[in-house]
């Protein structure tokens, strides 16, 4: 398709500005441009068929099945667009006085008094913006927690196992610890004597997705908490995986001290495309003194912000944290109300509905029921026909589906991980699955195929290594000169 | 500006006439409690400016 600015002729236009009613200020001539900005000019029809068409080069959770593993692509109920859009939370200023921002403070509490419920945990703070900033935000409150004992110097090991998800080990380094790999044991779960050998009075702490990004339960979970509170270091949940469980079971009853909670995958935030997301960290008692500034309270007169709290880590983002997000995350859990729990027992149910259908056709690393994804690996088709999980996924698009996360978890070669969602039906299950079984036919019948996929999509196969090393993100006005300037 | 009187409570004021007239600076620095920042865009009218001045001089002290 054609670029905006080659859509352009001069002197077209798709709107004019409304007059102002000031006189126009006397600007200092040395402040003049000399000409005017090199903008598109299109007429609004042309406009409007430019960007509808870019829509249709996206592919999102509105158009097709989005099964990419741990980034929980759920449907996102439109009404909570709708009251994110009300006047009184959408024109609010984050700058208001409390008393006249009451509702958005309410929201804002009740919210975590909600997330307090869902997490089995004491206090909240809804200011990080994402998973990865809850996560460098638990280890900061972490540091401050031992810093406060007196045990700060000592304690300077986080314990992270190798299915994590990358962010833990870099929020490691980025909090300054250091970082203690341990290895998963056959059935998919942390290897418990490993872990003994590693956590000791140096330990400040764990970093842990449950069910892990294999989708699987950690059946130790009790004897890891009594290793770690065992040698007094503490437990960070990573909530990326929260849909699994959400209303089932709570991370603080796991023995968890610190959890972030994504709200933009598990309480329907539309997400993908680079935020805004939500990242609330939720925390025992005694990490509430640390937590950030300020905390959003409710007071005899109404709700507030508290300053006052003198051993806060401070503030980790401007204002109170992502609002919109926050309203939406609310309208989404008070939707549910008490029946959340069967937003995660249907996660549980598609994927393992899909584990069941595809064990046969792929190879299924660890052979246990599942949570709310599975993860599948196409090794034996490299080994047999030097077709990769790459490949596969590359061969669904053209069969009208997002991909899955491929090569992750590390531990699993040539992986496959497959969060189908609880939004989705069994008629588009049953498609996908159809979509699997053919393109593992095809690998074995006619592997060339895959390999040059994808065939039908406005772009074929991509050099993505040239993709990110030669970035062409805005247009080349150096090659292109405006008509003007020709002239 | 300054405008005569505690700000939070001419914003208070301004508020119940339905103008938001700026931001009280006694919040962020002692001294300035008589003080508004106020901020005006280009979608704003003249009449809206007119009325801004018009409660403004009902509020102050």
């Amino acid at each position: 398709m054609r670029l905006i600015y080659e859509r352009s002729r001069p002197g077209r236009r798709a709107g004019t500005l409304p007059r102002p009613d000031l006189p126009a200020p006397d600007l200092p001539a040395e402040l003049r441009r000399s000409r005017p900005p090199r903008l598109p000019e299109v007429s609004e029809p042309e406009l409007v068929r430019h960007f509808t068409e870019l829509t249709t080069r996206n592919f999102g959770v509105d158009t097709g099945f989005y099964p990419l593993g741990s980034c929980t692509m759920k449907y996102n109920p439109r009404v909570n667009e709708r009251l994110a859009l009300l006047p009184g939370f959408r024109d609010l200023h984050p700058l208001q006085e409390e008393e006249a921002a009451q509702g958005a403070l309410e929201l804002m509490w009740r919210l975590q008094e909600a997330l307090r419920e869902i997490c089995g945990l004491d206090a909240v703070s809804l200011q990080p913006a994402a998973g990865s900033q809850g996560e460098i935000t638990g280890l900061m409150l972490m540091r401050a927690y031992f810093a406060d004992r007196g045990e700060g110097e000592r304690r300077r090991r986080i314990v992270v196992p190798d299915t994590a998800h990358g962010t833990n080990p870099a929020s490691v380094t980025m909090a300054g610890y250091e970082l203690v790999e341990v290895s998963t044991d056959p059935r998919g779960n942390i290897d418990l004597d490993e872990l003994r050998g590693k956590v000791d009075e140096t330990t400040a702490g764990l970093m842990l997705t449950n069910p892990s990004t294999l989708g699987l339960f950690d059946e130790g979970i009790e004897e890891i908490e009594r290793i770690f509170h065992g040698a007094g270091a503490l437990m960070y949940y990573d909530g990326a995986n929260l849909n699994a469980v959400c209303g089932i079971v709570r991370p603080g009853d796991m023995g968890f001290d610190i959890v972030h909670v994504n709200l933009h995958k598990t309480f329907g935030q539309p997400h993908g495309g680079g935020g805004p997301g939500g990242g609330p960290i939720v925390v025992r008692e005694a990490l509430a003194p640390y937590l950030p500034v300020p905390a959003v309270v409710r007071r005899e007169d109404g709700f507030g912000l508290d300053y006052d709290r003198p051993k806060s880590i401070g503030r980790v983002r401007g204002f109170q944290g992502p609002f919109g997000v926050l309203v939406r995350s609310y309208a989404f859990i008070r939707s549910y109300g008490p029946r959340l729990r069967q937003m995660a027992e249907a996660a549980v149910l598609n994927a393992n509905y899909l584990l069941a259908l595809l064990k046969d056709d792929y190879e299924l690393p660890y052979a246990r029921l599942c949570m709310h994804e599975l993860v599948l690996s196409a090794r034996h088709l490299k080994r047999e026909r030097g077709v990769g999980a790459l490949d596969v996924a590359k061969r669904l698009m053209d069969y009208g589906f997002h991909p899955p996360t491929i090569y992750f978890p590390l531990v699993v070669p040539e992986a496959l991980m497959i969060e189908p969602t609880e939004t989705e039906t069994k008629e588009t299950l049953d498609a996908f699955v159809a979509a699997m079984r053919a393109i593992a036919r095809e690998a074995r019948e006619s592997p060339e195929l895959l390999k040059e996929a994808p065939h039908t999509r406005p772009v074929s196969r991509l050099d993505e290594a040239k993709a990110v090393k030669q970035l062409v993100v805005r247009y080349q006005f150096e090659e292109h000169p405006a008509p003007a300037e020709v002239a | 500006m300054r405008v005569g009187r505690d700000g939070r409570e001419v914003i208070r004021a301004a508020r119940a006439r339905g103008v938001h007239p700026g931001y009280s600076l006694g919040r962020d620095y002692p001294g300035l409690d008589d003080c508004l920042l106020v901020a005006l865009t280009e979608r704003r009218t003249v009449a809206d400016i007119e009325r801004l001045v018009e409660t403004l001089r009902e509020v102050a002290g």
